[in-house]
């Protein structure tokens, strides 16, 4: 196969059960080059068994999967050399610098990134000289960024990318992944933060209960989020006139607060708002679970819905 | 210019292993240096040879058996009973037991497996160069007794010849890596460092006690040619040379068994 012409990732029926459990069903993606890729779903949901198949640490039960056309079991060691990987279960040789630990893997592809090491560990402000034992998570998670980012690898397959940064390097971070795909690299990324892939990616994959139930622009996802607002009165709020609003769901009046969520625009929300005195509003991103509790609920099959109940992740490996 | 990447995994686990391995080599000096010690006091004396006479058979059959044990006052008896028919190959056997679930299953479990499998490494190869470097350590081990009996006997007249010496060594470094490749085996299997480690030090265990009783328990006789200990040690390498049918023998299941390990940590999903 054309390793030029293939796309970046492409999974076809990928399927992965623990004995009777599930760690993902039937996964059908296909990730381009140029594109940063989101993989969303709360935790447990079969992101990481997902993309564990695709690096050949784990074996799928069923369906298969190529990176640049490569087969990622068969060809697992020529896909490696096109792969730049990050997970939060990845184990450092705790005696090491980090400056001898990346100079170490580098090696295994047979070039000298010396410089790029460099020039990634000043972007992150990650310090080479101190022993891999002594670092923090952030830190530890920075040398993760710089092992998957040094070879400047055509496909990036990043597990939880951005756990333990703090905000200031989860921008960079966010700008180093669009830099990459703008170079004609792709970008595949798993989280459960739903803000953090609507900033980053292109295109998003939502999984929830080992199933993609949805794979969307982030226009759209971000068309379709959901906030939580708080609005605080000077007197208690009569909450029926929220209730009739369109895309307002779940209203309920405590003391001298309004509790809803939103979805679309908030204008009408704040004008009826205005209306009274408002001490105070407070609009922030629903979690996951709430988006999927209301978005994606009704696109999974029956049956699941019934074994895997209102949590969904009881039964699941991830 | 690049690096084999086999080269650069056996290379982390020498490294990795570096400070075990010196505590393992200064141990065993130790007890040779101390053993060595006590040499001059068994040499020519009869009261050892009336002593064992004394002994439960099966004990002695532990230690090398009655022949070794009647012969404990001369050069090779007693550098079998101390050294090669007992404390060496079980000694080795635990260090490779240890190495081997360490360099494998401990990686599993502590996530350097998945930073090493996720470079342009295959499987085949990352398991055989961590191999390489418990057979290696052996080879350290197995040496820093040799050049100590070596040097140090002639120094409290227990003269033993090179080429002797250099056999039995021979066999207890086989016996040690065959438990290594049983590790690497249980390990590949089950991604789990007690269990790897666990198991190929009950199995050496097990054979060594079995190997004593069957060499005193007449019915037993024919289970003593199933258990790597007999090869190890049974021909008196020592006195009589390399047997060669033996260590044939060991090396051969030892390489099978490291074949099945290789087999196994293909089909293994990473912990």
């Amino acid at each position: 196969m054309d390793t030029a012409a293939a796309p970046a990732i492409q999974m076809q029926g990928l399927t992965k059960f623990y004995g009777d459990k599930r760690g993902a069903v039937d996964v059908d993606l296909r990730i381009e080059r140029g594109e940063v890729f989101g993989f969303l779903g709360p935790n447990g949901a079969g992101k990481s068994t997902t993309i564990r198949m695709l690096l050949d640490f784990i074996r799928p039960t069923a369906g298969s999967a190529q990176i640049l056309g490569l087969d990622c079991q068969r060809d697992s060691v020529e896909a490696h050399r096109h792969t730049g990987f990050l997970s939060p279960d990845l184990g450092l040789y705790e005696r090491l610098t980090v400056r001898a630990l990346l100079e170490w893997t580098a090696k295994f592809r047979g070039l000298d990134l010396d410089r790029r090491i460099d020039q990634l560990a000043e972007r992150l402000d990650l310090d080479l000289d101190r022993r891999i034992e002594e670092l923090s998570t952030g830190n530890r998670q920075k040398v993760g960024l710089v092992h998957a980012f040094m070879h400047d690898p055509d496909v990036l397959i990043l597990d939880e990318p951005t756990s333990g940064l703090d905000p200031l390097m989860r921008r960079e971070f966010e700008a180093m992944a669009r830099e990459t795909a703008d170079a004609g690299s792709a970008v595949f990324l798993s989280s459960h933060v739903i803000d953090e892939v609507e900033r980053s990616c292109d295109r998003v994959a939502i999984i929830r209960a080992s199933r993609i139930v949805a794979v969307e622009d982030v226009a759209e996802l971000a068309s379709r989020s959901l906030r939580r607002i708080v609005v605080r009165f000077a007197d208690p709020p009569d909450p029926a006139p929220y209730r009739s609003l369109e895309d307002v769901h779940g209203v309920s009046v405590v003391d001298d607060r309004l509790h809803l969520q939103a979805s679309g625009s908030l204008d009408a929300i704040v004008k009826l708002a205005a209306r009274g005195e408002v001490i105070d509003l407070i609009s922030e991103p629903a979690d996951l679970e709430e988006v999927f509790l209301h978005f994606y609920r009704d696109d999974q099959p029956e049956a699941d819905r019934a074994e895997s109940g209102p949590s969904g992740t009881n039964d699941d490996v991830d | 210019m690049s690096t084999d990447p086999a080269v650069l995994v056996a290379g982390r686990g020498w490294r990795d292993r570096r400070r075990t391995r010196w505590w393992w080599v200064f141990g065993l000096g130790l007890y040779s240096i101390m053993l060595l010690g006590v040499w001059p006091t068994v040499e020519g004396n009869d009261q050892f040879s009336e002593l064992a006479e004394d002994y439960p058979e099966a004990l002695m059959a532990m230690f090398g058996g009655e022949e070794a044990f009647a012969s404990i006052t001369s050069p090779e008896g007693f550098t079998n009973t101390y050294y090669f028919s007992f404390m060496l190959p079980l000694l080795l056997m635990t260090f490779a037991a240890t190495a081997a679930g360490s360099l494998l299953a401990g990686e599993d479990e502590g996530g350097q497996l998945e930073l090493v499998l996720s470079q342009p490494v295959s499987r085949a190869r990352v398991i055989l160069a961590k191999a390489a470097v418990v057979v290696a350590g052996l080879l350290v081990l197995v040496s820093s007794v040799v050049i100590v009996l070596l040097v140090g006997g002639p120094m409290v007249g227990l003269h033993l010849g090179v080429g002797g010496l250099l056999a039995v060594a021979l066999g207890s470094l086989l016996f040690g890596a065959l438990h290594g490749v049983i590790a690497f085996a249980v390990g590949a299997a089950t991604g789990r460092r007690g269990a790897a480690v666990g198991g190929a030090v009950v199995i050496g265990v097990a054979g060594y006690m079995i190997s004593g009783f069957a060499e005193v328990t007449s019915w037993m006789e024919p289970v003593r040619y199933v258990l790597p200990m007999y090869h190890a040690k049974a021909a008196d390498p020592l006195t009589n040379g390399i047997p060669v049918a033996n260590y044939l023998l060991l090396f051969g299941v030892t390489a099978l068994v490291q074949a099945g390990a290789v087999v196994l940590f293909k089909r293994h999903d990473l912990r």
